[in-house]
């Protein structure tokens, strides 16, 4: 019997069984909401999301705020961990000092999640960059890879590794507190080969927080799964072939760069429901971002001197605006991402190296003729 | 520069998730995928290229300057771009100030599965950067390790030299190349998509591989035009042949040229039309009348490159061509038309019109 024939027999026992060995390790109960012991210092006395009167998350809260990440390495320049800086506007509210695996989305309603493992654990955060207080929402044995908020419910949704064998075992929702019992397997691992590992994973929820896109990103490019969230049991749309990266999503596409190593690199949509096929968004690009309400894409095209591209997804309008500096680039979200910024629905965050991300709005920008 | 196979992820992901699949959309998009054929030059990677010989001065990114033991695996890597270039391509050299900045950590504006990428905006004046990942970076797969940043090389460890050669080859203009399904042809390039960990073949090859030369031919010229070209392309040559004469009395001299040079067509781009010199090209004769050739001599070449001549006494009326024979090199052999020598005692405006040695002189 053929290897691929294998894998298709084998691949749903498999998966169980990942699910059942996550399950095992799960570990339940006072760590989880951080009720029962009194928060250290530095950690916020409850959780930093803040609600409306209906329970639900308000992603509103914390305009302007932002995180950045950077590494620490040891005198040969090996990484020897991590430092997160999450704030608002000009002020660092926190700073937060992570393992080598570490990573952090966000922010939303002013609420960074990060994710950091010392080796033999791995612990899921929220960190408020306005009130500068970090939460625990999670301690597991296997190791994080990145997490992500769903604003619907304030629940996490993350992504595991096996800790010995680095096996992928898929995306799990954590709840926040006590919202959550045991966490819910939402994205059954991917079974790569162990000769051709997936080397990143990324996780984007749409608009409506129903639909989550999981990319694995391997040697020569990427796919992604896409799940309803409504409906567990259905089958994931896969979008696969030259694909790089994800950028996000805009009105039902999915935006990802191409599959290219190097840069400038084309920018692809994908077009989930109709055909799931690509097409090219721009040729040839140095950084991109989305506006959270997904209408406007900002294009770096030549970041030395930025020169940066305002593109409009709902007509196809294109122009090159004013108002970003040289070395400024759009922030790429994403599990290796190195900084992020919460503006309103139709702002983007800029970053430089070694200076807090800003705001930009891409509709209210000068255009240059 | 990343690393593995997506081809075979993708095979392999399609076939894990087929049992689940049935509900889902069997999506097959056309990528980007390179047009070039496999075995062939490596693709181009942007439009501008660099001035031929150009020295482009780098300098470590201050607030993300690389450790001691990559900063020379970097500089070495710049070193082989000069020994194995065989073209006019760009030469790197590591300078106090410069535009062009090579970053280790710090901000990463490649792709999240990368090892090492180049931004090669700005040329000719200069590239926007290249970026390493920091020694102890984490993947889903595992960590990340620089061969050189062990104290014992290990099975699993990324070569930074061969590494910084491949995006050192990106800055020139050189696109990854394009494999055979197997990767026989792993060797024939060193920017590839996908670098080789330690031990696999390959994974600690510095110099450019013979369809990296081959760009870099295509796009720079040959330094010399003594200079093999590369052997993985496959070029058209055009020789002529020039005679001292087309007639002759009989014991005189006369001086055969020729000259070898690329065919003029687009596809051979910078190389169209370019002499080539110290080949072998030699000078075959027939009696007038007949098909089968014999071999003179070999033309010498001259002081003019792809210039050659041989200056020969031709005992009788000959048909005469020159043939160009490669060696080892990706050019194809070449031969001019026939010209006839006539070596007639006859004065010379009736030699002229005489057509073969048995016509007799008219008066």
């Amino acid at each position: 019997m053929s290897r691929r024939r294998w894998s298709v027999w084998l691949g749903p026992p498999v998966v169980l069984l990942a699910v059942a060995l996550v399950l095992s390790r799960f570990q339940a109960g006072a760590e989880a909401g951080g009720r029962t012991t009194p928060p250290p210092a530095g950690a916020c006395a409850a959780s930093p999301i803040a609600t409306n009167a209906a329970g639900k998350p308000r992603r509103e809260v914390g305009p302007g705020s932002w995180w950045t990440i950077s590494d620490r390495l040891d005198d040969k320049g090996a990484m020897a961990g991590r430092q997160l800086a999450a704030g608002r506007g000009g002020a660092t509210a926190v700073t937060l000092d992570l393992g080598i695996e570490s990573a952090a989305s966000g922010p939303i309603g002013g609420v960074v999640v990060v994710t950091t493992d010392d080796g033999r654990r791995s612990e899921i955060r929220l960190v408020s960059a306005v009130d500068g207080c970090s939460w625990r929402v999670e301690g597991v044995d296997d190791v994080v890879r990145g997490a992500i908020l769903d604003p619907g419910d304030g629940s996490v949704l993350a992504h595991l590794v096996d800790r010995e064998t680095r096996a992928d075992l898929g995306t799990w929702r954590y709840g926040v507190g006590a919202a959550l019992a045991k966490p819910i397997l939402v994205a059954p691992p991917l079974m790569a080969a162990a000769d051709d590992p997936v080397w990143v994973t990324d996780l984007r929820l749409d608009h409506t927080n129903t639909t989550l896109a999981v990319q694995s990103c391997a040697g020569e490019g990427c796919l992604t799964r896409v799940f309803d969230l409504r409906q567990p049991a259905r089958a994931p749309i896969e979008l696969k072939g030259g694909q790089g990266p994800l950028v996000g999503w805009s009105n039902g596409r999915i935006i990802t760069w191409a599959a290219c190593s190097m840069l400038p690199c084309a920018i692809q949509q994908w077009d989930v429901v109709r055909d799931g096929k690509p097409s090219v968004v721009h040729e040839l690009a140095e950084a991109a971002a989305l506006t959270p309400d997904g209408r406007y894409l900002l294009a770096a095209v030549e970041s030395q001197a930025g020169r940066t591209l305002r593109i409009d997804l709902a007509t196809g309008a294109r122009a090159l605006v004013k108002g970003i500096s040289a070395g400024e680039l759009p922030i790429a979200a994403g599990p290796t991402a190195t900084g992020g910024f919460q503006g309103t629905p139709d702002e983007v965050g800029l970053i430089a190296f070694g200076a807090n991300p800003r705001s930009f709005r891409p509709s209210a920008a000068e255009v240059i003729p | 520069m990343i690393s593995l196979s997506l081809a075979s992820l993708i095979r392999r992901l399609a076939a894990a998730c087929a049992a689940g699949a049935l509900a889902s959309l069997a999506l097959l998009a056309g990528g980007p995928a390179p047009s070039t054929l496999a075995h062939g030059p490596n693709p181009l990677f942007g439009t501008n290229l660099w001035g031929q010989d150009q020295i482009v001065g780098y300098m470590w990114a201050p607030g993300a300057v690389p450790p001691g033991w990559m900063a020379a695996e970097i500089d070495a890597a710049a070193e082989d771009v000069e020994q194995s270039r065989k073209s006019r391509a760009a030469l790197f050299q590591r300078v106090s100030k410069a535009d062009s900045k090579i970053w280790y950590g710090g901000m990463w504006p490649c792709p999240a599965y990368g090892i090492a990428c180049v931004n090669r905006s700005g040329a000719p004046d200069s590239f926007a950067g290249m970026w390493f990942r920091p020694h102890g970076w984490p993947f889903d797969w595992g960590t990340l390790r620089w061969c050189q940043g062990l104290a014992a090389p290990a099975n699993g460890c990324y070569d930074v030299e061969n590494v910084a050669l491949d995006e050192f080859g990106h800055i020139e203009i050189i696109g990854h190349h394009v494999n055979y399904d197997d990767e026989r042809d792993f060797l024939d390039s060193i920017v590839q998509y996908a670098a080789r960990a330690r031990p696999r073949e390959g994974w600690n090859e510095h110099v450019f591989g013979r369809c990296d030369v081959a760009r870099l031919q295509l796009e720079y010229e040959l330094i010399r035009p003594s200079d093999p070209v590369s052997t993985c392309l496959s070029l058209a040559t055009s020789l002529s042949i020039v005679p001292g004469s087309t007639w002759i009395s009989p014991g005189q001299t006369v001086r055969i040229s020729g000259n070898l040079k690329v065919g003029t067509a687009s596809a051979a781009r910078s190389l169209s039309g370019d002499p080539l010199s110290a080949r072998t090209v030699t000078l075959q004769r027939r009696s007038p009348g007949t098909t089968g050739w014999s071999a003179v001599g070999t033309l010498p070449a001259n002081a003019t490159a792809g210039s050659y001549s041989l200056t020969i006494t031709p005992p009788q009326t000959y048909d005469y061509r020159l043939v160009f024979t490669p060696a080892a090199e990706g050019v194809l052999a070449s031969q001019t038309g026939a010209v006839r020598i006539v070596v007639s005692a006859c004065p010379g405006t009736v030699a002229r019109e005489a057509r073969t040695p048995q016509v007799p002189c008219q008066y």
